[in-house]
């Protein structure tokens, strides 16, 4: 079973600042998904958007529970553990190992299962059974995740990388500038769930991962001021 | 037909609306309710000329439209 201690790889000195960088990246996926959720109350027949919207929600929600489950973890790393143990008691302290553990968890889930949808929906497919099965996947995954953190992050990096070159190959189709600009966000973002594999053997790796996801994240953004710029500038 | 309207600078005859938007006297006729209905067009009527303007609310619904439609095309949706 996994407990707090054996997923916070964040070095102490770099407390807060992840929580920054999380705070970052779920208002920029928000604010997308509210932007996606409005486009599909303009064309209720566009289902497609729904499902955008969605995807972005579940990443925005994850990146709170993240945030949660950090700023619970980090408090109990900053104190010592026989202190907590000491005062609060041993159940206590379980019961909040525990509680992380489920936030990490969930925030595995709700992860896998946005990137998956943006995934799908890069597809021109109509959704078939696969994706059951893939969603099945996706929690048997999660199940896995409780034993070996990194499981997640490959199975991130494996859909990510999958998208982004989808993205690349809708560019080299369309030769439309911010399909590219999505690509590269994407490109970021896949390679900081990259880094994030490698975080238990370097705690430096899970700083150099988040500022990684920050800079995709933040790349992500531009590409949807872009968007919004080009429709300002059409008749 | 509000894209008409607004590549007219807002403003346009409804002859003219329906030679532009190419569209029928009974097409044009249908679909104009709708957006007075709405309240994205209004008819304005002086010295007996009618022209058909578009409202604050038919520009921002072009606006959210043209946005809407960029972001379908950058998401391949």
């Amino acid at each position: 079973m996994v407990y707090w201690l054996d997923f916070v790889y964040s070095p102490p000195g770099f407390y807060g600042k992840d929580i920054a960088i999380d705070i970052v990246s779920a208002v920029v996926v928000l604010l997308i998904a509210v932007f996606s959720f409005r486009n599909f109350l303009l064309d209720k027949k566009s289902k497609r958007h729904l499902i955008l919207s969605t995807a972005f929600f579940l990443l925005g929600l994850s990146f709170i529970v993240k945030i949660l489950t950090n700023l619970l973890s980090h408090s109990e790393t900053m104190l010592s553990k026989q202190f907590m143990i000491s005062i609060l008691g041993v159940e206590v302290i379980r019961s909040f190992s525990d509680l992380s553990a489920l936030g990490f968890l969930l925030f595995a889930l709700l992860t896998l299962f946005g990137f998956y949808i943006l995934y799908a929906l890069s597809s021109k497919d109509e959704l078939s059974m696969n994706y059951v099965i893939i969603a099945y996947f996706i929690v048997i995954s999660t199940y896995f995740t409780r034993f070996t953190y990194f499981i997640m992050y490959i199975t991130t990096f494996i859909f990510l990388f999958a998208l982004s070159r989808r993205y690349f190959l809708s560019y080299q189709d369309t030769k439309y500038k911010n399909t590219l600009y999505l690509c590269i966000s994407f490109g970021i973002i896949t390679l900081s769930q990259f880094v994030f594999i490698f975080t238990s053997s370097n705690p430096t790796m899970y700083a150099v991962a988040e500022l990684i996801q920050l800079v995709g994240y933040l790349f992500l953004l531009y590409t949807f001021v872009m968007v919004l710029r080009n429709a300002k500038k059409k008749k | 037909m509000l894209h008409t309207i607004s590549n007219k600078g807002g403003k346009i005859k409804p002859t003219h609306l329906m030679y532009k938007a190419n569209l029928s006297h009974t097409q044009m006729k249908l679909y104009l309710n709708e957006l007075i209905e709405k309240n994205l067009v209004e008819e304005d009527t002086q010295k007996g000329r009618t022209m058909l303007v578009i409202t604050q609310k038919g520009f921002s619904f072009i606006q959210q439209f043209n946005q809407m439609k960029e972001f379908e095309k950058t998401f391949g949706l």
